[in-house]
Formats: C-alpha cells, structure tokens, sequence
C-alpha cells in the first residue's frame, strides 16, 4: 500500500506553527502558545478574543 | 487486579492529587472491563479537549488545580475554536471563551497543541504492535487497522487519565484475542472503475459500520491501490455509522495479509456481500437533501491530507466557485503550514475557500446560519452534520463537490453507481 500524506515526512518532530498568512489578526487568539503558569489558567478571566 | 508499585504509588496520591484522580479513574476502567493488570502505553491522542459543557471544563480545571501533566508524548484532538481564526465563530461568544479556556487548559498539562482529529498524519505516529490510548474514533480505527499499532476505543476524561499516568487496562484491542475478525465484507460485482473512485470508501465504511456494529469486520476485495486517505475515508465512516475500532482489509492492512489471518484461523460469524445496489443505497442514505439547491461545501472530516490539498488544488485551478456558494476546508496547523509552504494558498485565496483549522465544521458553529444545505465528500460529517449542526446534507465525491460548488447547484455522477 503506497505510504502517502504528510505521514511520510521522515523527520522524527513536527512543529506545530502559530503562525499563518491566512490569519486576519496576524497573532493566535489563545495563550496556548506561551502557557507560563497551568495552575493561573484556572483563575484567569477568559480572553477578549473576537468570538 | 494486580497493580504494579508505581501504580500504587499513583493510586495512593504519591504523585500528586491529579495522578490520584487520574489513577483511581484507570483502575476503575480497568475494574469495568475486567482487566487482570494495567499495561504501559508509548503515546496518547486526548478528544477531551473539546467543549460539551461545564463537565468538560470542571474536568480539566480539577486536574489543573491538581498539577496534572502528562507523561508520554500526548498529542490534542479539535477544539471548539479556530485559534488561528477566531473570527470564523459564529456562536455564543461565551461558549467560545469557554471552548478556547479548555484548549488552554489541555495544552497546559503538557498536551502538544496539535487540534488535529487526524494525528496519524503528523511524524512520529505510533508503529506496529505499539500500545497507544487514542480517542476520537476515526484516529482508534486508523491507528488499529492502517498502522497496525493497539488502542482500545477511549474517549473524554479516561484518554487524558491514560496520558497523565501512562497506564490503561490490558483490555479490549489490547489484546491478541479481540483483535481477529468476526464478519466477512466481500465487494461482489463492483465495477472497476467505481474500486479506483475515492468516494467508494466512505461509502463503502458507512455499509461496514451498520453492518459491523461493535464487531471486527474483515472487508476483502480492495485493490492493491488503495491508499491512506482512503482508508482513513473507510475508517471514519465505519466508526460513524458503527462502533468500528478495527477492520482489515484482506492484503492492504497490517494484520491481514490473508483472509485466514485476518480471521486468525476462525470461521466468521456472518458474510455480508457488498454489491453495486448495496452500495448505491448506502450513498443516498448518506444524502438528506431533496433538491439541486445548494449553500455550501465542507471538505476535510477527518481533517484533509496534504494529498488531498493537492488534488483539490488542480480542481480549483481549473474551476472557480459560484457566487453565494461557500467553500470550507478543514484541516490541521501543520499541513496548512505545509499548503503554504507549496504555494497553493494563492488558489484557496483566489478560489474564496475558507480553510479551517483546529478544530471541524460539524462541532462548532463556523457554516452561516442561514444557509441549510450543504455538500461534503466525507461520510461522517454527512452523518452527523445534520444533528450537530442542524443543516440538509448531499454526499458525492470531491469532484462533485467541486463541480456543485462551480455550478451553484448540486450536481453528481449517477452512472458511477451501477455494477460491471
């Protein structure tokens, strides 16, 4: 069965990219990126992202 | 159950509140499916990350709260929110923060941020006879059947429990004895020309999953061409229309490289023949709409390959897309990074396609409200997109979708349906 797909790329790790031309706002809408502290997540207000 | 030391230790709060919680869940689940002793698994792929209410969000914040991080390599399924374009959300503004607060929250416990229902198109994907604990249906049934690597089906709260201790019940697709298969699939009179069609094998998996159910099915007949987004296709509609975590296909997938060994030596229980008219039927009951008229497309459920990029690429070159009509493409960061690193945005952008990433146009409100019919080449989101998300579906192949989109109204090959 013929291997196809982005599954064949032999490099061991993927990037995940956070960034993307198609963005509009030129900047990710999450603090997924840059998490500092998992425990302040909890008590943290939820972003003003445009929903 | 025999628990090993570390599994004691984890069980007696040694590691943390949240390995506790995590561990006293695993044992339970062990307890349920009467498994004798836990086993390692090398990876997790975790669904929970994708909001369902205030449960989801209690789930996570407590094992926050707890210190929860995982400790094998754990990659993330969709969420609710395209984190890349917010701005594609069309729902309750607050349901959206909370979707995006869980997402953070996953990623948090050391989950890579993949959003992806498809992680077997990322590097490093599990390998043959590898024990894994993967949620989200199509990826159990493509890491099972394609890879040939061991996942039993698990789902919300107990994949992200797996991940934080590393342990799951030897139990289910674990193990040797449930892994034969129970009834026989034999494609019977198909023409040719409809085996090389991709739109076969989402067909083709929504007659595996209704007449599978929980069973293994063993389908023979495929040609040696068939690919991995074409079984991935066959996968998600068998775990859709069924509750189908393996299947072989006779000479293609790992374990069944003969009709006896994909039933390890036993006879099966039932012989299901697939003809031409079975299939036809499948493919108009996968379609709900009554009429030519059509709103929209959805491509990419499970998320799109860049394979399946490349194809739909030639498509939009050749053809462009009819006002009122709009075009989505779900698919993961990594291959968008991937279309744009090819050049290909510039037809997408040209075309007016929307490509989504993230997360799936059948689980969050991204299509306009208004629009009520909607045409997709996957078998899964023509299953549940009417329930989720409340619109009429067509089903047809890529190329139909393609040809609908162009011409505004629904058009589709009906003599691509008839026998030899």
């Amino acid at each position: 069965m013929p291997r196809v797909g982005a599954s064949v790329r032999s490099c061991g790790v993927t990037k995940f990219p956070f960034r993307s031309s198609t963005m509009a706002n030129g900047r990710t809408c999450s603090s997924t990126v840059h998490v500092d502290s998992p425990k302040a997540l909890v008590s943290a207000a939820a972003g003003a992202c445009p929903g | 159950m025999r628990l090993s030391a570390l599994d004691r230790a984890m069980l007696d709060g040694r590691h943390g509140e949240a390995t506790r919680l995590a561990m006293k869940v695993v044992t339970a689940m062990a307890s349920a499916s009467e498994a004798s002793r836990l086993i390692d698994v090398a990876s997790a792929h975790v669904d929970g990350c994708l909001y369902h209410g205030q449960a989801s969000l209690d789930f996570a914040e407590r094992l926050v709260t707890g210190g929860a991080r995982v400790t094998i390599p754990t990659t993330l399924n969709v969420g609710s929110v395209d984190l890349l374009h917010p701005e594609l959300y069309r729902g309750d503004p607050d349901t959206a923060d909370r979707g995006r607060r869980l997402m953070d929250l996953y990623a948090s416990m050391g989950c890579r941020p993949t959003w992806t229902c498809a992680p077997y198109q990322l590097a490093g994907r599990p390998s043959f006879g590898q024990h894994v604990a993967w949620a989200e249906s199509n990826a159990i049934v493509f890491a099972n059947s394609v890879l040939g690597a061991r996942t039993d089906r698990y789902g919300d709260f107990i994949d992200v429990c797996a991940a934080i201790t590393g342990r799951v019940p030897e139990a289910g697709l674990h193990l040797d004895r449930n892994r034969a298969g129970q009834i026989l699939l034999r494609l019977n009179g198909v023409s040719k020309k409809l085996l090389a069609e991709d739109v076969l094998f989402p067909v083709l998996g929504h007659v595996v999953g209704m007449e599978a159910g929980t069973m293994v099915p063993v389908i023979d007949g495929l040609p040696a061409s068939t690919s991995e987004d074409q079984l991935k296709a066959l996968g998600a509609a068998a775990a859709s229309s069924g509750a189908v975590a393996l299947f072989h296909a006779v000479g293609l997938t790992p374990e069944a490289p003969s009709l006896e060994e994909a039933f390890g030596g036993k006879e099966p229980r039932r012989v299901v023949e697939v003809t031409p008219s079975r299939l036809a039927d499948a493919r108009d009951a996968l379609t709900t709409a009554r009429s030519d008229h059509l709103d929209a497309v959805s491509v990419g459920t499970p998320h799109f390959s860049i394979d399946e990029f490349a194809r739909l690429t030639l498509l939009l070159e050749r053809t462009g897309i009819a006002p009122g009509v709009d075009f989505f493409v779900s698919t993961s960061r990594h291959v968008l990074a991937e279309v744009e690193s090819r050049g290909w945005l510039d037809v997408y952008r040209g075309a007016g396609v929307t490509l989504v990433v993230d997360t799936c146009t059948y689980v969050t409100p991204i299509l306009n409200p208004s629009h009520r019919v909607v045409m997709t080449n996957s078998a899964k989101w023509a299953y549940y997109a009417p329930g989720n998300v409340g619109v009429e579906v067509v089903f047809g192949s890529l190329e139909e979708c393609v040809r609908s989109a162009s011409e505004g109204r629904v058009r589709r090959d009906e003599a691509l349906w008839g026998g030899d």
